[in-house]
């Protein structure tokens, strides 16, 4: 198993390497002028400019300065914001925990809601539940995620008052509160977040279920006199494989989506900082968060890999293998 | 097919169907008049491709703002107007932001421009960017998937390798990061920057099937006929894939239209007056508060067309598609 | 199932991580006195984005610049009608025929450390803008023409410019910084650069990015205590979010669109529990036209004047303003020059700008419908600014009335670096965009017209005129205030004529603000960015609270 790791592991280094490589492609594109991030937008002279002559002398060509930034990457740096100086990685850092608490939660959400839809959509397929509840959640997915934002705004934290209508909560006394609080503020983010992967996850849950029920083995679990829900329960631990793979496939979905829902909910997260960061040319954290997307679903594939083991033992020799033969 | 399958798929041909012929079916210039004597079309020559057939410059320079009663008599006059007789473009800044009426079934936006020619339009570039970008993307992955089984080796390694690496951004980062980059806005940024982002699941899905078939029978008989790479790629791989294909692209094209909306709302979108879903809705963002219909009838329009792709692409879909690891 | 209790696992630790990301930052109760005090309280303050740095010298976007001027302290500052006042500097007064300024520093300023503030302080605030290293584009222009500057003592600070130097207050709006702290750190990455000392009436206490920036009252401010305790900047993006969050009750200031403004003023619900307040501000929107001779339309005067008479700002003001702002009778707003009342500012009337487009040579073509000059087409692009629906709107009411004409106009939206590096370069025909100028009438144009600023500033237009060149330099010079006004109405009234920009109109500021609050005055600088501004408003205390 340890064999195992290693080597997956080992595997996406060319991966990583290309990945670099393409965030140097396609941003080595974006017009670099140390005068834009300097002037902020505001307004200068030509003789303001020309008294930083000096300084822009000093300013390196494209091709030097992708060569000292590989060379910092390899040392973990990620260089500094031109926009305000701080080291990338500490301005990433500050925003990346409320991302990945943002998508963990959608992901549960969307896991929580749509398997329980699809395991009762695949017990009684055909039925008037079923095509409508299938036809609910496609209307969901087509909901324009700006739309349901700027709707459940207006319900829940205008109009009743329910749950507060952005930003992030203040810490409260006990840590309890602070959960509860931290929850009711992202309460609304996450359903819109999910809103456009349940009806992806229901359809697979509905029809690996709708396999699986067919198989003799719950036969044999129902006669054993086992509950309908015990039986369900053998069907869902049955079917965990391609669950898990579907992850890797809707997670870059809604880490795009985040930037959207972040920059509506204000929230501090790295979706709306790639935003500014674009907006305002800051190159090297565009540059700091392309790559962390990037290597952020790498290790999602490789995290799809390592739970397939844990699943589902009858995997691990399969992909042992292939990853021998990878190799 | 069940009714709502047959539903689905006749609301995206309706679709495609209206953006095509937008032009005709929305207009403030007549679909037939006479012009001093001839008969012209001045709508018609709006379509795209063969509009050229009926571009008459003597109708080009007629006045058709012109108060109707001027253009009912004399050489000039109006046979036949679109159903919609607005254009997307034509400004009445004191019919500004009125409700649903008769004369304008969705209402009217901020600059008094009627909203149902304005979302008839905006299917046109909306299922333009779908289809384009997913054509597009349709085009990169087939060719770069099915060459990779061709070639084999060492290209096949390299091929397989770009696509986990591509496929490892967000599409929405990596589209946002094109067309910053590109310093450029319009249709045709936009369907590069989301085929980019787009093509990899086609290349990875092609090859795995053209993997699947090698060394079968279907295989070995062509070669033994003689067929080359490429042949045998196309003449006979290629049937045995569309209906896979046309499944996923289906969802392609859905995801297209959903990320051009994104990019239209974060004002990335195309240039006015130009309408999209996304950029009408985007436009309305400002009105919410006394206006609903500039954002209900995109939303709806966009809500509608999407569900229709998905429910006929899943109906489409052959034994409820197997998840394919990625 | 084991993956769920994993996620349970990522989600404690993430959850912790998040909350350790939280600063607890209640509100500092400095004195609150309950009952009838009229201190204490709250102000939640919305901002667009998120500023650069909070280094008063290096500091450049607005957002940036208001904590600067609430956090630090200016020699001068302006009030509500945009006049010079004193700030720390108590006095000061121009010699040596106008190219000599002396300050008198106001005794007994601190830091908020406690550290006393002395023209040392603002002789390195002056000498960190001028040290090209640390590039501080938008501080240097007012700085340059500094010839020497000398502390003769702890309360003086004399400035002696290379020539008389008329606009020479508008730079000394600078907050200066603290000289003992800085001068230990490296300038460009000192800690004080987001965790901001200086000696003015708001304390900073703490900077979440991406969430708040939040500032507290300073009770030992010399110029008294500010009403308010504790003043939160929230970042919210979008405009339609600021609005909600206000109407939600989770801050306190919102501004509106027109139609916004239409629909709420009418609502009593809304009226009952908000203010509402609209004021002419000093952002207007213009056309460059691009007249360096790249493209064969806008280097002939009659052709900007004919665009500028087929342009109908009356109407779209009218109608899609709903009247709420005002057309450009001249370049200048009314606060910084009062609009001269000989001249005769250019109206809508495409009849009149047909005929110059005949006279100038472009006449209509049968075939095209499309005007035609030497075989070419009358055909460019329109640039505008993907940030506000105001740019795509009026481009788009412009594109109707040009098309009118037999000119087809097209409109290529792009956001601010791209739209700024073409503008920069000259890569384009025309350009729509809006400004801010400073308080100053030299602000407003010299950049914008002398021919010097072509390159490399911001002459967008490639406009050069040897007149008014003259007159911009005149008008620096001028001491005497009738004689500077008279030099720019005529540089006005040669723009009118010329129309290198066609200034196109002032929209007004439309904002809300919570009943809560009292004592604000709006300037055409803003609600709280004016002096004393923020200092006077008044939060009115919950009962019992």
């Amino acid at each position: 198993m340890i064999a195992f790791l290693v080597r997956r592991v080992l595997s996406s280094v060319p991966t990583l390497v290309g990945i670099s490589l393409l965030t140097f492609a396609v941003l080595n594109l974006l017009p670099n002028d140390p005068i834009q991030v300097w002037s902020g937008g505001g307004y200068y002279s030509a003789e303001a400019v020309e008294h930083l002559r000096s300084e822009l002398r000093l300013q390196q060509g494209p091709a030097a300065r992708y060569a000292s930034w590989g060379l910092a990457l390899l040392r973990g740096d990620l260089g500094r914001s031109m926009r305000d100086g701080r080291p990338v990685a500490r301005v990433i850092a500050s925003a990346l925990p409320w991302t990945l608490l943002l998508n963990l939660c959608s992901v549960i959400l969307i896991y929580g809601v749509a398997v329980p839809f699809g395991l009762f959509g695949a017990s009684s397929p055909g039925s008037i539940a079923d095509r409508l509840g299938r036809a609910l959640l496609i209307l969901l997915y087509a909901v324009p995620s700006f739309a349901a934002a700027l709707l459940l705004q207006q319900w829940f934290a205008v109009r009743l008052g329910w749950l507060p209508l952005q930003g992030v909560p203040d810490r409260a006394a006990t840590a309890a509160g602070t959960t509860v609080a931290l929850a009711r503020h992202l309460l609304l983010p996450t359903v819109c977040l999910a809103l456009s992967g349940w009806a992806l996850v229901a359809r697979y849950a509905r029809a690996a279920f709708r396999s699986a029920l067919g198989r003799e083995f719950l036969a044999v679990a129902r006669a054993k006199g086992l509950s309908r829900l015990r039986a369900s329960g053998h069907v869902v631990a049955n079917t965990a494989v391609p669950f898990i793979t579907l992850l890797a496939t809707i997670v870059p979905g809604l880490a795009g989506g985040s930037v959207i829902v972040e920059q509506i909910f204000s929230l501090p997260g790295v979706g709306r900082l790639y935003l500014t960061s674009i907006e305002a040319r800051d190159y090297p954290v565009v540059v700091g968060l392309t790559l962390l997307s990037a290597v952020l679903v790498l290790a999602g594939h490789l995290l799809v890999d390592v739970l397939y083991l844990v699943v589902d033992p009858r995997i691990r020799s399969g992909l042992l293998d292939e990853s021998t033969d990878a190799a | 097919m069940r009714p709502e399958s047959r539903l689905a798929v006749f609301v995206v041909l309706a679709t495609v169907l209206a953006g095509l012929l937008a032009p005709v079916l929305a207009n403030d210039r007549p679909i037939l008049a006479r012009v001093e004597g001839r008969l012209a079309a001045p709508a018609l020559a709006e379509l795209p491709i063969v509009g050229r057939l009926f571009d008459d410059p003597g109708a080009r320079v007629v006045d058709w703002d012109a108060p109707p009663a001027s253009l009912q008599t004399g050489a000039t006059r109006v046979l036949l107007m679109p159903p919609v007789p607005y254009s997307y473009r034509g400004i009445h800044l004191d019919e500004a932001l009125r409700p649903p009426s008769r004369s304008h079934l969705m209402g009217t936006d901020a600059l008094g421009r009627d909203l149902l020619a304005r979302v008839l339009h905006g299917a046109s570039l909306s299922l333009l960017v779908g289809f384009g970008a997913t054509a597009l993307a349709l085009l990169i992955g087939f060719c770069l998937g099915a060459l990779a089984v061709v070639r084999g080796g060492l290209f096949d390694l390299l091929i397989v390798r770009f696509v986990d690496v591509v496929a490892c951004f967000p599409p929405f980062v990596l589209a946002l990061a094109f067309m910053a980059a590109l310093g450029r806005t319009g249709v045709w940024p936009m369907v590069a920057g989301i085929a980019l982002s787009r093509w990899t699941t086609i290349a990875r899905y092609v090859r795995g099937e053209i993997l699947r078939h090698r060394g079968g029978a279907l295989w070995v008989s062509a070669r033994a006929a003689g067929a080359g790479g490429v042949r045998l790629v196309v003449r006979h791989l290629l049937p045995l894939l569309a209906a896979p294909l046309a499944v996923l692209a289906s969802f392609g094209v859905a995801n297209a239209i959903v990320l051009e909306s994104g990019l239209s709302f974060l004002g990335f979108g195309v240039s006015p007056p130009t309408p999209s879903w996304g950029s009408i809705l985007a436009e309305a963002r400002g009105s919410l508060d006394a206006a609903w219909w500039p954002v209900f009838f995109p939303s709806a329009a966009l809500v509608i067309v999407l569900a229709s792709l998905c429910a006929a692409a899943e109906s489409a879909a052959p034994g409820e598609s197997r998840v394919s690891r990625s | 199932m084991r993956p769920r209790s994993l996620s349970g696992i990522l989600f404690t630790l993430l959850a912790a991580a998040v909350l350790s990301a939280c600063t607890s930052s209640s509100p500092p109760k400095v004195g609150a006195v309950p009952g009838a005090s009229e201190y204490g309280g709250r102000f939640v303050y919305p901002l667009r984005t998120e500023p650069a740095t909070l280094n008063f010298v290096t500091a450049s976007d607005q957002p940036a610049d208001l904590v600067s001027r609430l956090v630090g302290d200016s020699l001068v500052d302006r009030d509500v009608d945009l006049n010079v006042v004193p700030r720390l500097a108590e006095s000061w007064e121009f010699s040596g025929a106008g190219r000599v300024l002396t300050f008198h520093l106001r005794p007994g300023v601190r830091f908020h450390d406690g550290h006393p503030l002395t023209s040392a302080d603002v002789k390195y605030t002056y000498e960190r803008v001028i040290d090209p290293k640390n590039h501080a584009l938008g501080r240097l222009d007012g700085f340059l023409p500094v010839e020497s500057l000398e502390t003769p003592d702890d309360r003086t600070v004399r400035v002696v410019y290379r020539f008389p130097y008329a606009p020479a207050l508008s730079a000394w709006e600078m907050p200066i910084l603290p000289r003992h702290l800085y001068e230990k750190e490296d300038f460009l990455t000192s800690r004080f650069n987001r965790a901001p000392i200086g000696s003015g009436p708001f304390r900073f206490v703490s900077w979440e990015p991406g969430r708040r920036i939040v500032l507290a009252s300073n009770p030992d401010y010399w110029g008294g205590r500010p009403y308010v305790d504790t003043l939160e900047l929230q970042f919210i993006p979008t405009q339609e979010t600021t609005l909600m969050a206000l109407l939600a009750g989770e801050i306190d200031y919102a501004s509106l669109t027109p139609v916004q403004w239409d629909a709420y003023t009418r609502d009593p619900a809304f009226t009952r529990r908000f203010a509402t307040v609209s004021y002419l501000s000093l952002f207007f929107y213009y056309i460059a036209w691009r007249a360096d001779g790249s493209n064969p339309f806008f280097s002939d005067p009659e052709v900007r004047r004919a665009m500028a008479l087929a342009l109908d700002r009356e109407e779209y003001v009218r109608a899609v303003l709903h009247g709420l702002g005002q057309v450009s009778s001249s370049l200048f707003h009314p606060a910084i020059l009062p609009a001269d009342p000989e001249s005769r500012p250019l109206r809508h009337d495409p009849q009149a700008a047909a005929a110059l487009l005949d006279h100038a040579g472009w006449r209509l073509d049968p075939e095209t419908g499309l005007r035609r000059k030497n075989g070419a087409p009358f055909r460019f692009t329109l640039l505008i600014f993907s940030g506000g629906e105001d740019h795509a709107q009026f481009s788009q009411v412009a594109q109707e009335s040009l098309r009118r004409l037999g000119i087809d106009m097209r409109i290529e939206r792009l956001d601010w670096p791209a739209l700024w590096a073409r503008l920069q370069k000259g890569d384009f025909e025309a350009a729509l965009s809006g400004t801010v100028p400073a308080g100053d009438p030299d602000d407003v144009v010299y950049g914008m017209l002398h021919s010097s600023q072509i390159r490399g500033g911001r002459n967008y237009a490639g406009f050069h005129d040897p007149e008014i060149d003259a007159w911009l330099e005149e008008g620096r010079r001028a001491i005497d205030p009738q004689a500077r006004s008279a030099c720019y109405r005529r540089i006005a009234k040669r723009v009118e004529e010329l129309q290198p920009y066609t200034y196109l109109f002032f929209p007004k500021v439309l904002a809300a603000l919570s009943r809560r609050v009292t004592g604000v005055a709006p300037s055409p600088r803003g609600l709280i960015v004016q002096y004393p501004g923020v200092i006077r408003l008044k939060i009115r205390q919950q009962p019992g609270g």
